[in-house]
């Protein structure tokens, strides 16, 4: 840096050093110093500073000569002894000054490097790289005078001994001024300064670590490999897992849809309400049987009891009852109330669900509309009552011969008695014994007229449909009664053979007596063939099995053919000419309403039985 | 007339009316005899006395109608008053058939019952004088020799001698002989009384 130096400046230049010299005399001679210019002794003053002047100067020379002398040499060291080669080569390559870590480097004494091409150490390889490091590290046509820009590359050098290392390059080119000769290089042209580092251990490093971040990175690929492949697997896994259960969810979402599709479609108002008495489903059919939506009942139990008819609600309240208690399936029937306000039959049948455990989980029901079907029921229960009743006037028409029989008799005897009275009344003196006695039998004989009247009356008697406590054998023996003339005139013996403690029943007196009168009539029909005497009707009444009482009408006429016995209730099925087949029908039918059965049997010797049951009524269960 | 010998038979099963009718014909001063069933009056055999039957047609056992065909196989002669509580059509033409003399219906007038058992009574009183008449009648034929018997025949139907004759192959004089022989064994004075007699005869005894 010294050829950079400026030359020393004038004295004038140097106030301090004159600040010094002047301090320096005043110290070693105690003087004050003249101020007045001119004089001598301001001029030997004047000289004497200047001399110190000089000195110090020299001094200073001296010492900075020194100085830079050290400086020098370390720097040579610094240059020397630097852990780089520094070199300095021409635009060419050839080596222009090389420090000794530059010779060590290239294993070259300093000396014989001189001059040399520094591009012969560098490996064929790389010998292009150094080329364009050259080119790149030179002042380009036309850009700006001034140092450079640094450059820098690796090149792998090779030995005269043919060892190879790695160095790095850093390289300006310092000077490119034509013609003017770089400091101390004696050379025209640029001039290239070149840091070289052995920068081979880095570049072992390096490799080594490349080689051993390959080897990891193959350890990491194939761990990675390794790892990728378990994730696929997982992955995989994971993917059918879920497809399954998507699967599975659909399925579910099917099930579900196929279950609520079941139930919304149903025809019947389904509903499923949990213990405390809230709807947990209720169909849609819901709305079309009662009118309401599923919402609006939904509000609880006591909603539901609202649109019940006031007269079924109890029932309804007593099978709730029963939920918890009644394991079984269980029906009930009551009618409702529509939002429009139209009355509607339901037939409710329920079931208690349980869980796992026996848990109570609620009731499920099903509540159908069945208003049509009850009404064809009543329709029918009426034309079958309509049908009875015809066919109690049929049976009344065949008594009327009878019957008006027996009103004749005691009219004509009335009728009698009524005129000898009043023959007996002109004779002189009447005969008042005689007269009485008439009046007495006419009496007897009104009131055994009226007795028949009654009896015709309940035949033609429409039906009520009041049931009551009957007597059975009170209601034969009305029917004897009433069959009494006809029963004579056919020559028909009637036995009866009642149990006096029967049991009662609950009944309808004019159908259980019109089911008798079937019986007893067709059985004198079926005795008319037989001679008289032989024409024997028992009429017997038990209670035998518990619960019920029977009652039978045997007769000893031609029985029932075996090919008919099968087809005896159907309606219409006759063997009588002239008959209208429903007698039989409607007994059975009226039976069967009373929770009882009919059959018939042939007897072992002749003629056949008829028989009915009847459950006995008991007092508890009005 | 003789109502005070004549009696009158009830036969009805029903025990008033039985009881009525025999006091309203005592009151009417007649003999009264009553029977519950057709059986019980068959059983005390053919009335001796003249008389008439009331007769209830429907009845348990034997019927009216059938007691009436029962009389008549037996040549039991009486009139029959039937009294019935439906006197339908065929009922009464098979009874009138049967020889019934009136046929009344249940409850009737008394009045109509007893005009009808007088009128029985009389038919009663004439039929037994026919009767006994009838008898002599058939008494006095079998007298007759079989050729006064044909003779006889022929007379009734207003043969004239001479046919009888040719018909018989006998002379005109022979038959006027037999003839003479028929009348005076048939104790008649004209051809008119031996035809009125003949006709009385049931047809069998005709014959």
């Amino acid at each position: 840096m010294s050829k950079h130096r400026k030359p020393p400046a004038p004295p004038d230049h140097y106030p301090h050093i004159r600040l010094a010299a002047e301090a320096q005399l005043a110290r070693s001679s105690g003087t004050v110093p003249e101020r007045q210019r001119g004089t001598p002794a301001a001029m030997i003053h004047e000289l004497q500073v200047h001399q110190l002047e000089l000195e110090i100067q020299n001094h200073e020379l001296k010492r900075v000569q020194s100085e830079l002398e050290q400086s020098r040499d370390r720097y040579l060291d610094l240059y020397d002894f630097s852990p780089v080669g520094y070199f300095a080569i021409t635009g060419e390559g050839r080596i222009l000054e090389v420090n000794l870590m530059g010779a060590t480097l290239l294993g070259v004494p300093r000396s014989k490097l001189l001059q040399c091409a520094l591009g012969s150490f560098v490996a064929f390889e790389d010998r292009d790289r150094w080329r364009r490091h050259l080119s790149t590290t030179l002042p380009q046509a036309g850009s700006s005078p001034g140092p450079g820009e640094k450059q820098s590359c690796e090149l792998m050098l090779q030995r005269e001994n043919g060892a190879t290392f790695h160095v790095c390059l850093e390289s300006i080119c310092l000077e490119q001024t034509a013609g003017q000769e770089p400091a101390g290089t004696g050379v025209a042209g640029p001039v290239i300064r070149t840091a070289m580092s052995d920068i081979t251990k880095r570049i072992e490093a390096e490799t080594m670590l490349r080689n051993s971040e390959a080897r990891l990175r193959q350890e990491l690929e194939s761990r990675v490999r390794d790892r990728t492949a378990e994730l696929q697997q997982i992955n995989e896994n994971l993917r059918r897992e879920i497809e399954i259960r998507k699967l599975a969810e659909q399925e579910l979402s099917e099930s579900e849809t196929r279950y609520r599709t079941v139930a919304d479609f149903t025809y019947d108002w389904e509903y499923w309400e949990s213990p405390e008495g809230v709807l947990v489903y209720c169909s849609p059919a819901c709305e079309r049987i009662t009118g309401y939506a599923a919402a609006e009942l939904a509000v609880g139990r006591e909603m539901f009891t609202q649109i019940i008819q006031p007269q079924d609600r109890d029932n309804w309240r007593q099978h709730k009852c029963e939920d918890r208690a009644m394991p079984m399936p269980r029906s009930i029937l009551f009618r409702i109330h529509r939002k429009d306000g139209e009355l509607r039959w339901i037939e409710h049948f329920c079931q208690p669900i349980t869980g796992n455990q026996g848990e109570f989980l609620g009731v499920r029901a099903s509540n159908r509309d069945v208003t049509d079907r009850k009404q064809a029921e009543m329709d029918l229960h009426q034309l079958r009552e309509a049908l009875a009743r015809v066919i109690r006037i049929t049976t009344a028409g065949q008594l009327a011969a009878s019957l008006a029989h027996e009103l004749n008799q005691p009219l004509t005897a009335i009728r009698c008695n009524a005129d000898t009275a009043e023959q007996l009344l002109a004779c002189a003196p009447p005969n008042i014994a005689e007269i009485r006695a008439a009046v007495a039998d006419i009496a007897d004989d009104s009131e055994r007229a009226g007795r028949v009247i009654q009896r015709l009356r309940a035949l033609f008697e429409k039906t009520i449909h009041e049931r009551s406590a009957l007597q059975l054998n009170d209601v034969i023996h009305e029917t004897l009664d009433l069959l009494h003339s006809e029963l004579e005139l056919k020559a028909v013996t009637a036995q009866v053979h009642l149990e006096p403690t029967l049991p009662k029943v609950l009944g309808n007196r004019v159908e259980l007596q019109q089911v008798l009168l079937n019986l007893i009539v067709n059985a004198m029909e079926a005795m008319s063939g037989c001679k008289p005497g032989q024409r024997h009707l028992e009429i017997t009444t038990t209670c035998e099995e518990p619960g019920e009482i029977r009652a039978s009408v045997r007769d000893s006429g031609t029985g029932i053919q075996v090919s008919e016995i099968s087809r005896l209730f159907e309606p219409f099925f006759t063997t009588k000419v002239g008959g209208m087949g429903m007698g039989l029908a409607i007994s059975q039918y009226i039976i069967e309403a009373h929770d009882g059965s009919l059959r018939a049997v042939n007897n072992p010797e002749r003629g056949a039985t008829f028989q009915f049951t009847l459950p006995i009524h008991h007092k508890e269960h009005p | 007339m003789t109502p005070e010998t004549a009696t009158v038979f009830v036969v009805d099963n029903d025990p008033s009316v039985r009881k009525a009718l025999a006091r309203s014909l005592l009151t009417a001063g007649l003999k009264v005899k009553t029977f519950a069933s057709a059986r019980e009056f068959l059983d005390q055999g053919p009335p001796g006395s003249p008389g008439c039957l009331v007769l209830d047609v429907r009845m348990p056992g034997l019927s009216g109608l059938e007691l009436q065909a029962e009389l008549n196989a037996r040549d039991i002669r009486i009139p029959i008053i039937f009294i019935t509580g439906h006197g339908d059509i065929p009922l009464s033409v098979k009874a009138m058939k049967g020889g019934a003399t009136d046929f009344l219906t249940k409850p009737f007038k008394l009045g109509n019952l007893i005009r009808a058992v007088r009128e029985a009574l009389q038919q009663d009183e004439f039929l037994q004088a026919s009767r006994a008449k009838n008898a002599e009648v058939q008494r006095c034929i079998e007298t007759l020799t079989p050729r006064e018997r044909e003779v006889l025949d022929l007379v009734v139907k207003g043969r004239l001698n001479k046919q009888i004759g040719e018909e018989l192959g006998a002379a005109e004089s022979t038959i006027k002989v037999h003839r003479g022989r028929v009348m005076n064994k048939m104790q008649v004075q004209s051809v008119a009384d031996l035809v009125r007699d003949m006709a009385g005869l049931a047809p069998k005894h005709r014959e």
